[in-house]
C-alpha cells in the first residue's frame, strides 16, 4: 500500500515537468495509392523545454500504415541543435492516411 | 359589388375551389422535387479509386464473333474456351492499330452514333491505364455499375468475369451491378490496365459507367444496396403487381359488372409484364420481340388505365378510348412488320410522346374533376398516385429521348407502389365503408325482427283469446242445446205419463192397474234417460247391454225367456245421448208390447252388421216373439205411430211384421250418417231446438 502510493506520488513529480506538443500534420489521399517518407523538424514548445520521445496519432487509417523510422536523440534541444524525426508511410488504392506526429517535452534545457 | 361576388369573398379559403387544386399541385411538386432528387441516387463506393476516362475502341472489323455460343458449357469437346475466346477478341481490338477514341465513362453509344459510325456493330472494347503505388493489403475488386447489354472484364489480360450469356440474345445487364474480385498479386504496384468488352443490344442503348476500383470490402455495399434498389426492388414491385392483379381480378369476377376492378386487374397484369424488363437479364425472346413485348405492355397499361379512370370517375368517354385504340394498334402491328431501326424510332418519337399525352389527358382528367368538386378521399388518392406516375413517365421519357443519362436506369415502376397502395386504401375504404352499412342495416333488421315478433305474439294472444270466447261460446251452446233436450225428452216422455196419471187421479174411479201402468211407464222412461245420459250412450253394443240388464228382469217376472243374439257391433256416426234414447223408447216399446199382448213364452233380441245394397253398411236390430201377433186386432195404433216417429227421428228404418208366428219389429240403422243425413240431422236438431224454445 505504502509503496504504491510512493510509485504513484513519484509519477505525478516526474510528470510536472512534461508537456506533450502536436508538431506536424500529414495527409496522403492518393486514390492509386501511395508510398513515402515524412520528415519533421521539431521545435519545443517552450525555451527550457528538451525532446523526450514522439508518437503519431492517426484521424484516418485506411489500408495503409506509417511507423517512425527515424528518432532524435533523447534530450535533444532545439534550440541549441536540430532535431529531426522521419516517418515513413504507404497506402494502397483507394486507401489513405491522415495523421499527426506527438512529441513529448521535457524540462531540463536550463 | 354583386351577391355572387360578396359569397365568394367571404367563404373561407379551404372551401374554395382553389385550395384543393393547390394541395394537389403542391403535391405533384413535392413528388417531382423527390423523384429528382431520387434519380440523383448512384450508390458510389466510398473511398474508392473512379476510374471514368478509357480508349474506346469499335469492332467495326468484326473481329469477335457476334455471338458466343453458351453450349460449350456442357460440350465434350470445347476448342477454345469461352475465356479464351473473349481474350482473344479483346487483344485483337487492342491491337488494331490506332490508339482508340478518348471517351469519358459513363458512355453512352446512343450520343455518339452520328459521329462514331463503328459504334454500330454493336461490340466495342474500353481500355483503361493506371499505375498504382503501394501495396494491396487486402483483397481488391472491381465495381461496375451499369452497362448495356453485357460485358466481359479483364485486368493485366486476365479474365476477371463477365456478365452472363454471349449468345444473342445476349445477358441484359442495364439494371444489374457487376462486382469482380481481384486475385492476390495480380495488381501490380506499376502499370496495370483494364479491358472492358462491351457488347449491346439493340445498338443505341449500349452505355458503360464508371469503373470503380477498392478493395473488396468497400466494394460490396455499394454493390449490394445498389443491386437491392436496381435489381431486387423492380422484381418485387413486378410480383406485388401480379399478385394484386389476381386478387382484382377475382374481386372482379365476383362482381363483374363494376368493369374499373376487371381493367385495373389487367392494367396491373400489363405493367407487371412491363416491370420484368427491369429484372430479367436471359431473355426468352429475341431482343426486337422482347423489346416490342415490353412496348405492347406498357401501352396497354396506358390505355387500360384510361379506360380505368373513366369508369371510376363514372364519365363514359367512348370516343376518346375509340381513338386510342385506333391509334394504338396500327402502330404496335406496323412496328412489327418495320425495319428494326425505323421500329426503334417510330417508338421512340412517335410512340412514347403519345403514351405520354394520354398520360397528361389522364392527369388532368383527374384534376378537372377537383376542379368541378367532386372531391372525395378517394379522387385525392387517385391523383397522387397518377401525378406520381406521370412525372416517373416523364423522367424516363427524358432519359428515352437522351435528356437524361441511361445510367442511372428508369423510374416508371417506382410508382406502382404508390399506386398499388392508394387502390388498396381505397378497396380498403370501400370494405369498411360495407362492412360499416352491413352491420347498420342487420341492426336496423333485428330491431324489426323483434317488433314483428313482439307483434306476432300479440297477435297470437288476441288470437287465443277468441278462441277462448268461441270454446265458452259453444260449451255453453252445446249445455244449453243438451238442457233443452233434457226438458224435451222429458216433456214427451215421463211428462206424458205423469199427465196422464193426474187425468185418471181427476176421475171419479181410480183403476189402480191402469195408475200403476202408468208409473211403471214413467219409471222406465225415466231409466231410459238416465241411460241415453251416461257414458254408454255413444257406444251401440254397450247400450244394448245395459238395456238387456233392464228388461231381463222384466221378462223373468213375466216367465219370459230372452233370446240374445249381438254380434260384434261397429260404431255409429253421430250416435249421441238424443239418437240413443229413442232408440232405447222403440225397443222398449217393442218388448213392453211383447209382454203385454203377444202372449208368447219367449222374446229373442238380435243385432247385426248388414251390408246394405248400392250404399254404406247399416246395423239391423230385430225383437221377436213368437206370440199371436196383432194384424187382426188393433192395426196402425198410437204404440207404432210413436215408434215410427222416433225411427224417423233417428234416420232410421224401421219394419213392423206381425203374423201366426209371432211378430218381429226391426231397426235399420246407418252406420255412417250420409252428409245429407248429418245436415237433415243437424237441420232436424235446430228446429227442435227452436220447437223446444217455442214450447218454453
Amino acid at each position: 500500500m505504502k509503496k504504491g502510493i510512493i510509485i504513484l506520488l513519484g509519477t505525478l513529480i516526474l510528470n510536472l515537468g512534461v508537456a506533450h506538443a502536436a508538431t506536424a500534420s500529414f495527409q496522403h489521399n492518393n486514390s492509386t495509392g501511395g508510398k513515402g517518407v515524412d520528415t519533421v523538424n521539431l521545435s519545443a514548445p517552450g525555451s527550457c523545454m528538451v525532446f523526450r520521445s514522439a508518437r503519431l496519432e492517426f484521424s484516418k487509417r485506411r489500408y495503409g500504415s506509417a511507423k517512425i523510422s527515424r528518432l532524435p536523440a533523447a534530450g535533444c534541444n532545439p534550440n541549441r541543435e536540430q532535431c529531426t524525426l522521419t516517418v515513413e508511410w504507404e497506402h494502397g488504392p483507394a486507401g489513405g492516411l491522415d495523421y499527426k506526429v506527438v512529441a513529448d517535452w521535457g524540462n531540463g534545457g536550463c | 359589388m354583386t351577391a355572387g361576388t360578396r359569397i365568394a369573398l367571404t367563404r373561407p379559403f379551404y372551401g374554395t375551389v382553389w385550395f384543393p387544386l393547390l394541395t394537389v399541385l403542391g403535391s405533384m411538386l413535392l413528388v417531382m422535387v423527390a423523384a429528382w432528387q431520387l434519380t440523383g441516387i448512384s450508390f458510389k463506393p466510398y473511398d474508392a479509386l473512379v476510374l471514368d476516362r478509357a480508349a474506346f475502341f469499335p469492332d467495326s472489323k468484326g473481329v469477335c464473333s457476334p455471338s458466343i455460343s453458351d453450349s460449350l458449357a456442357y460440350a465434350n469437346d470445347v476448342p477454345e474456351p469461352i475465356a479464351t475466346q473473349l481474350l482473344n477478341c479483346v487483344q485483337q481490338l487492342g491491337q488494331t492499330g490506332s490508339a482508340g477514341r478518348e471517351v469519358n465513362l459513363p458512355h453512352e453509344w446512343r450520343s455518339q452514333a452520328d459521329s462514331f459510325p463503328e459504334l454500330m456493330s454493336g461490340r466495342g472494347l474500353y481500355h483503361v491505364s493506371l499505375a498504382l503505388s503501394g501495396n494491396q493489403p487486402v483483397l481488391y475488386g472491381l465495381y461496375l455499375p451499369a452497362v448495356s447489354s453485357n460485358a466481359a472484364v479483364f485486368l493485366n489480360d486476365v479474365l476477371l468475369g463477365w456478365g452472363g450469356s454471349f449468345e444473342q440474345p445476349v445477358a441484359r445487364n442495364a439494371t444489374r451491378p457487376m462486382l469482380f474480385s481481384i486475385p492476390a498479386g495480380l495488381l501490380r504496384e506499376d502499370r496495370n490496365w483494364i479491358d472492358v468488352y462491351v457488347v449491346a443490344e439493340p445498338v443505341p442503348r449500349g452505355f458503360l459507367d464508371k469503373l470503380y476500383l477498392a478493395p473488396i470490402e468497400v466494394l460490396e455495399a455499394a454493390y449490394h444496396d445498389h443491386g437491392i434498389f436496381r435489381h431486387e426492388v423492380p422484381r418485387t414491385i413486378a410480383l406485388s403487381l401480379l399478385v394484386i392483379s389476381l386478387f382484382i381480378g377475382v374481386l372482379w369476377f365476383y362482381r363483374r359488372k363494376e368493369t374499373e376492378y376487371g381493367l385495373f386487374a389487367l392494367a396491373s397484369l400489363c405493367w407487371a409484364v412491363n416491370a420484368m424488363d427491369q429484372f430479367v437479364v436471359d431473355i426468352p425472346l429475341p431482343v426486337f420481340f422482347w423489346d416490342w413485348l415490353m412496348m405492347f405492355s406498357l401501352s396497354g397499361f396506358v390505355f387500360l388505365g384510361v379506360m380505368f379512370v373513366h369508369r371510376f370517375l363514372h364519365e363514359a368517354h367512348p370516343q376518346i378510348e375509340r381513338l386510342m385504340l385506333v391509334i394504338g394498334v396500327p402502330v404496335a402491328l406496323l412496328c412489327l412488320v418495320l425495319p428494326r431501326d425505323y421500329a426503334y424510332r417510330v417508338v421512340l418519337y412517335v410512340w412514347n410522346p403519345v403514351l405520354l399525352v394520354y398520360g397528361a389527358y389522364v392527369l388532368l382528367f383527374v384534376l378537372r374533376k377537383i376542379g368541378q368538386r367532386h372531391v372525395s378521399r378517394e379522387l385525392y388518392a387517385l391523383v397522387l398516385a397518377i401525378a406520381v406516375i406521370f412525372v416517373f413517365a416523364s423522367y424516363d421519357f427524358s432519359v428515352q429521348m437522351g435528356w437524361r443519362p441511361q445510367v442511372n436506369g428508369l423510374f416508371l415502376h417506382f410508382g406502382a407502389p404508390v399506386l398499388m397502395l392508394s387502390f388498396t386504401w381505397i378497396l380498403l375504404r370501400r370494405f369498411v365503408s360495407s362492412l360499416r352499412a352491413t352491420e347498420t342495416y342487420n341492426r336496423k333488421l333485428l330491431n324489426l325482427n323483434q317488433e314483428l315478433e313482439q307483434r306476432v305474439a300479440e297477435r297470437g294472444r288476441k288470437i287465443a283469446e277468441s278462441y277462448e270466447t268461441i270454446r265458452q261460446f259453444e260449451q255453453r251452446e252445446v249445455l244449453l242445446n243438451e238442457r233443452s233436450r233434457i226438458m224435451r225428452d222429458m216433456h214427451d216422455g215421463i211428462g206424458v205419463y205423469l199427465t196422464s196419471m193426474l187425468r185418471q187421479l181427476d176421475t171419479a174411479s181410480i183403476d189402480r192397474e191402469q195408475l200403476k201402468d202408468s208409473a211403471r211407464n214413467a219409471l222406465n222412461d225415466l231409466r231410459l234417460m238416465i241411460d241415453s245420459l251416461g257414458n254408454a250412450s255413444t257406444d251401440l253394443s254397450a247400450m244394448l247391454g245395459m238395456f238387456r240388464t233392464r228388461i231381463s228382469a222384466v221378462l223373468e217376472a213375466c216367465e219370459m225367456e230372452l233370446e240374445w243374439a249381438v254380434d260384434e257391433l261397429p260404431q255409429v256416426a253421430d250416435f249421441g245421448p238424443e239418437r240413443a234414447l229413442n232408440l232405447l223408447r222403440i225397443l222398449q216399446e217393442a218388448v213392453t208390447n211383447a209382454v203385454k199382448h203377444s202372449g208368447s213364452k219367449r222374446v229373442s233380441l238380435s243385432a247385426c252388421t248388414e251390408l246394405k245394397p248400392g250404399s254404406a253398411n247399416q246395423i239391423k236390430i230385430e225383437i221377436c216373439d213368437n206370440g199371436k201377433g196383432f194384424i187382426d186386432e188393433r192395426p196402425g195404433g198410437n204404440g207404432l205411430k210413436n215408434m215410427q216417429y222416433r225411427a224417423k227421428k233417428i234416420q232410421a228404418e224401421l219394419v213392423v211384421s206381425s203374423g201366426g208366428q209371432g211378430t218381429s219389429v226391426t231397426v235399420y240403422l246407418p252406420v255412417a250418417a250420409s252428409q245429407g243425413d248429418s245436415m237433415t240431422l243437424k237441420q232436424s236438431e235446430g228446429r227442435r231446438n227452436g220447437v223446444a224454445g217455442t214450447r218454453k
